[in-house]
């Protein structure tokens, strides 16, 4: 399936839960914290998606590996390939 | 009989073009799979570069012979899609390596590729600079957050199934390349990860290999300008469409 409908699902299934909570709010019996935290949740949704979207990337970021081991292996690697070139008589 | 053909584009790779096939040479021309039976040959598909590549191409043709070094130039820039297909139209090979010649894709790893696609039979084989023992040379602070940055963002939309989307060093089956690089349109990055992203969908397997990228020392990079923006929108249309 493409991948935007599986999305567009996926967001109308969570909205609809939610919107069935909020019409039966009154039925659970909550506290005004926890009516707070229904009201709004599509909001923490979107917050810690977001915050751990920003954890992933700076991890990521923080582990891509530099390699100067194989960037000093081409520099040598580059001088001796010219050098067997120029001695085999290419003109470059 | 030529096994894998290894497909060169080149733009102005005149410094880079003789080093990258003499380490092609020196890994591929004289090693294990040597006696096991690996033969390949070097297509250089060169857009008429200003600096004139196609001198130098020459000279190697001289040095490694035609059946080695296949040269297929054309009149003028028109990017790195259509040099596939063009490469494709001329390969003789089952498989197709295509690679950049511009030494940022070292030719050691090519043997990696072969021993990988061997273990599965797998239909395409992705050097990946995001697995471990991968990595990057040259690269700031900057470029590591873009570059992780959109390859997240493509990674939780697309769920493509490879870890490295916008690198364009590869194994392919002949005949899966060519089927996909028929159905690809975006250009730049985004080509490369449609590429994937198709395959995903067709239901080919796919392998990664850990690659190093060193930033290239000579010569310039072509893609350039408005690159963000361009993935974004490549990025959106993929979403919307596979
Ligand atoms: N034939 C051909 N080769 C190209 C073209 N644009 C880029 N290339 C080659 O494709 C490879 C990758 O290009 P490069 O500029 O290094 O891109 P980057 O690595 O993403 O910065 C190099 O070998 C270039 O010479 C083009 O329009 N035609
Ligand atoms: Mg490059």
């Amino acid at each position: 399936m493409i991948k935007a409908v599986e999305w567009l699902i996926g967001g109308v299934a969570l909205l609809g839960i939610w919107i069935t909570a909020l019409l039966n709010l009154r039925s659970f019996q909550l506290s005004s914290f926890e009516t707070t935290l229904i009201l709004y949740l599509p909001l923490w949704g979107v917050l810690s998606f977001g915050l751990i979207s920003i954890g992933i990337i700076a991890y990521r970021t923080a582990t891509l590996r530099d390699c100067p081991e194989a960037a000093k292996e081409l520099t040598l690697q580059i001088k001796e390939a010219k050098a067997d070139l120029k001695r085999k008589g290419l003109k470059f | 009989m030529v096994a894998y053909s290894i497909l060169l584009p080149t733009y102005n790779e005149r410094e880079n073009l003789p080093l990258v096939v003499w380490l092609l040479m020196k890994y591929l021309g004289d090693s294990e799979y040597a006696t096991t039976g690996i033969s390949f040959e070097i297509i250089i598909i060169d857009d008429n570069s200003p600096d004139k590549t196609q001198e130098v191409v020459k000279e190697l043709q001289k040095l490694y012979g035609e059946e080695k070094i296949v040269l297929l130039p054309r009149e003028k820039k028109l990017g790195l899609g259509t040099a596939y297909i063009h490469g494709l139209k001329h390969a003789r090979g089952d498989y197709v390596i295509i690679m950049d010649a511009d030494l940022s894709h070292h030719p050691k790893f090519i043997l990696d590729f072969i021993r990988k696609q061997r273990e599965a039979d797998y239909d395409i084989v992705s050097g990946s600079r995001y697995v471990e023992s991968g990595g990057v040379f040259g690269w700031d602070l900057k470029r590591k957050v873009i570059s992780r940055g959109a390859n997240y963002v493509a990674q939780v939309l697309l769920r493509p199934g490879a870890s490295d989307l916008t690198g364009s060093f590869r194994l392919y089956k002949r005949d899966v390349l060519e089927k996909l690089v028929k159905s690809c349109i975006s250009k730049g990055y985004v080509f490369q990860m449609e590429m994937l992203v198709r395959a995903n969908r067709a239901g080919y397997s796919v392998g990664e290999v850990a690659i190093t990228f060193v930033d290239r020392v000579y010569g310039q990079s072509k893609l350039g300008g408005n690159e963000i923006v361009s993935y974004a929108t490549g990025l959106l249309k993929l979403f919307i469409s596979t």
